[in-house]
């Protein structure tokens, strides 16, 4: 189907989920990926890389977004076209320069990424948190390694 | 259990991606709920259920399921459904021999209006039945096998003496 047959209709995104922003649940959006990229019939690599792009996004949300409190992470998928955009929101303390105090990742994150989709955007939020936008370009299984 | 307050607020087009995407996410949810293996699985099944019936019972095209997964129970708020969407979808997943699906996949199935709309509640809670042999072959599930069998006369196997 590589996303032509599903359309995002005037009602949202086909795809929308919400869970507090903990750890745990970077896993169910991971499982949202996995059934979204099989019922798109993607390559399994693909399902894989769009799952490691988002994760750095969700994982991002549960570090930074929320300083001492608690708050939602939201992902929105939107197939169309031979493209999948998905967009991870947070209502939290928005963009900052550098975070402080560092933090003890190795920084690959955003690198990461970048490399995993065929365009990256970061904007504010309606909430006033951040948004990361993704889109990647859909690879249909090749049926003879689609195992 | 409202959206904020919810462990899973998803919301899915009812088309092809709702299947995969409900199955999965019930069945992590059930997991982190800590319910049995079959139960996890059973969630999965839920949320194909769902799916698969809930187109003529909403009236966008969506289905929003807002699922509270804490300490062995869980539970999902269907909705909103159009009036009588509850019963119906119930009704909707009913099969030969076996009823309705999502109430047999359920330990407990209620209904609740949310800002005027109504909603299907199932629930799965890990101390409601013991085992597979307990009431499930027979048509029923635990506390809820009478109701079952009002709702099923006729319809099914026979109750268990």
């Amino acid at each position: 189907m590589a996303g032509d047959e599903v359309s995002a209709v005037n009602g949202g995104p086909p795809i929308r989920l919400r869970v507090p922003a903990r750890a745990e649940n970077v896993f169910v959006v991971r499982q949202a990926l996995t059934g979204l990229g099989q019922a798109l019939a993607l390559d399994r690599a693909q399902i894989d890389d769009i799952k490691i792009a988002v994760t750095e996004a969700c994982t991002n949300v549960v570090l930074h977004a929320y300083r001492d409190t608690s708050g939602p992470l939201e992902i929105e998928a939107w197939p169309s076209d031979g493209q999948l955009l998905v967009v991870v929101r947070d209502a939290g303390r928005g963009i900052t320069p550098r975070a402080e105090p560092p933090t003890p990742g190795l920084g690959l994150g955003m690198p990461l990424m970048a490399a995993l989709t065929e365009e990256m955007r970061i904007a504010h939020g309606p909430d006033g948190g951040t948004e990361v936008h993704m889109t990647f370009v859909l690879v249909p299984a090749d049926e003879d390694h689609a195992g | 259990m409202t959206g904020p307050d919810a462990d899973a607020d998803v919301r899915v087009e009812l088309g092809p991606l709702a299947a995969p995407v409900l199955s999965r996410v019930m069945s992590a949810l059930a997991a982190r709920a800590d319910l049995p293996l079959d139960r996890v699985s059973e969630a999965g099944l839920l949320g194909d259920a769902v799916a698969a019936h809930a187109l003529p019972r909403v009236d966008d095209g969506f289905v929003r399921l807002v699922v509270s997964a804490r300490r062995g129970e869980l539970v999902v708020r269907v909705g909103p459904l159009l009036d009588g969407g509850a019963e119906g979808l119930l009704r909707d997943s009913d099969l030969p021999e076996l009823g309705s699906v999502i109430r047999r996949l359920s330990d407990d199935v209620g209904t609740e209006e949310v800002d005027g709309r109504e909603h299907l509640v199932p629930v799965g809670d890990r101390h409601r039945r013991t085992g597979r042999g307990d009431g499930r072959e027979a048509g029923g599930h635990g506390l809820h096998r009478a109701r079952w069998a009002r709702r099923h006369r006729g319809a099914g196997p026979p109750l268990p003496r």
